[in-house]
């Protein structure tokens, strides 16, 4: 297969990774404004769906990336490397600042949910608002958007 | 509750005496049958071995209640651990005496090695003070509970002990205060019986903070899940039941709630048991039907655990829920959970 294709497959698995976790954005954001447990625990389960499409693309556009930096004989340079350890950091971030804060939220509103009256409706919100989606949503863009110039203007 | 046969081992000292005074006590509340251990050759010679058993068994029968004796040579924990696992018992009693601070990794104290590896749940009872010491008679009960099913398991198994004894229970989350209220509430909820429960959150180091509420002088039994309290992780950290083991101002139970078997589930329970070298998702229905199956969420392949609440096996990374059959009820998951066999006994 040529190189072509494999960047083909690389730039594919890319965007089937952002579709999918554009649903996870998405619904981190929005739910900054959401109040209704159920709707919020409807939201979370729909950023849930998506996670396994996440892992499709990241694993095809893993693959493409590599087999296309051997193909096309680009290890020898800096950016390539540096891309692939920022998106490993990023990732490591990621799940650091998102698996816990998700986990009590989905308990939380859960509980809500269900009748729950163990944490008010202030102390849900306050939650809500907090900046964490928004740190993520940086986090993942801001390291996306250097990968993609490492890859397009090759500074090193 | 099921302690129907209790062990405790006695090497005849202050300690090991009060150990069989609490058993003594608690065997007449559950009607159970108390094995007296004593081993000989390590500090207690074979005569005065006889003498330490016959006079334990006495005081034991003088209460009504029904004994035997067991004398071996060797190490008393592995002649503990072995007649424990050969007759079925599901509580051990040993004293706490060299389980301090400072012998946290050593594995010196008879209490220490029992612990560690016990077949069933211990009780350790604090001897430091023997004015003070309770001696089985508990009326203030306090369950850690940090939410995970392990620690829902301690919680059942604190306030079935509680309904018997009729004592109140302090339920105790240490962590995020919001995930508390809500751990705490559905450890209520999920309750057998009426005991008296109030809760706690409290944020900080969770064995410290366990400590400290049961030093406050209202506590007279911690009740904690053994999880963590094997392997060689409690070398490097420690663990949760370890430091509170060594730290507690009080009695602890120290409830089987890691390294299960099938054997382990009451009826009307679920749980994550070793069968055959395999984890396995299995139901005790109330008529003593068992459902085994496989626990990977059929989502991402995590590993589901029971939810006695509910009773429900949920999955930890993204929220899918199956019923006691490992039906669907909620997705991402849109399969059920694969049955699984259990191996012949």
């Amino acid at each position: 297969m040529g190189y072509q294709w494999w960047v083909f497959l690389h730039i594919a698995g890319a965007f089937v990774f952002l579709v999918a976790h554009g649903v996870s954005m998405g619904v981190s954001l929005q739910l900054r404004q959401e109040r209704d447990p159920r709707r919020i625990m409807a939201l979370l389960d729909v950023s849930s769906t998506s996670i396994s499409g996440l892992y499709v693309g990241l694993v095809l556009l893993l693959t493409g990336g590599v087999v296309a930096g051997f193909v096309g004989d680009w290890w020898g340079q800096g950016w390539i490397w540096v891309a692939l350890g920022t998106l490993v950091v990023v990732m490591i971030l990621m799940y650091a600042l998102a698996s816990n804060y998700y986990k009590r939220l989905r308990l939380i509103v859960g509980a809500m949910a269900e009748g729950s009256e163990a944490v008010s409706e202030e102390r849900l919100a306050e939650l809500l608002s907090g900046p964490r989606p928004v740190i993520l949503a940086v986090t993942g863009f801001g390291g996306l958007l250097f990968i993609l110039y490492l890859m397009l203007f090759k500074p090193f | 509750m099921g302690y129907r046969t209790i062990m405790v081992g006695t090497d005849g000292s202050d300690t090991a005496v009060l150990a069989v005074r609490a058993v003594t006590r608690l065997a007449k509340r559950f009607g159970a049958v108390v094995h007296i251990v004593c081993a000989h050759g390590d500090g207690v010679d074979e005569q005065s071995a006889i003498e330490v058993l016959r006079y334990a068994r006495e005081s034991v029968r003088a209460e009504g209640v029904e004994t035997k004796t067991h004398m071996r040579v060797g190490p008393a924990p592995a002649a503990i651990k072995e007649l424990a696992a050969r007759h079925g018992v599901d509580l051990i009693v040993v004293g706490n005496v060299g389980m301090g601070k400072a012998r946290r990794f050593k594995l010196g104290g008879i209490a220490e090695q029992v612990a560690h590896e016990a077949p069933c749940d211990v009780l350790i009872i604090h001897t430091r003070d023997m004015d003070v010491a309770p001696d089985g008679g508990y009326r203030h009960l306090l369950v850690g509970t940090d939410g995970s099913a392990t620690a829902s398991e301690a919680a059942r198994k604190g306030f079935e002990l509680a309904e018997i004894l009729g004592a109140d229970v302090t339920l105790v989350h240490v962590g995020d205060p919001l995930v508390g209220a809500v751990v705490l509430e559905e450890a209520a909820k999920s309750r057998p019986g009426a005991a008296a429960v109030r809760g706690e959150t409290l944020e900080g180091d969770p064995a410290g903070r366990i400590v400290e509420v049961a030093g406050r002088g209202e506590i007279d039994l911690v009740v904690v899940g053994n999880k963590g309290l094997a392997g060689t992780r409690r070398y490097i950290l420690g663990s949760v039941p370890a430091k509170v083991a060594h730290e507690s101002p009080v009695d602890v139970l120290i409830a089987k709630t890691v390294g299960r078997t099938v054997d382990d589930l009451a009826p009307g329970h679920g749980g994550l048991v070793d069968a055959g070298g395999r984890r396995l998702a299995v139901y005790r229905a109330e008529d003593g039907t068992i459902t085994a199956l496989s626990p990977r969420c059929q989502h991402m392949g995590c590993t589901v655990d029971w939810n006695d609440a509910d009773r429900t096996w949920d999955c930890p990374c993204h929220g899918s829920r199956y019923d006691w059959e490992g039906r669907v009820i909620k997705g991402p998951a849109k399969r059920d959970l694969d049955p699984a066999s259990l191996p012949p006994t």
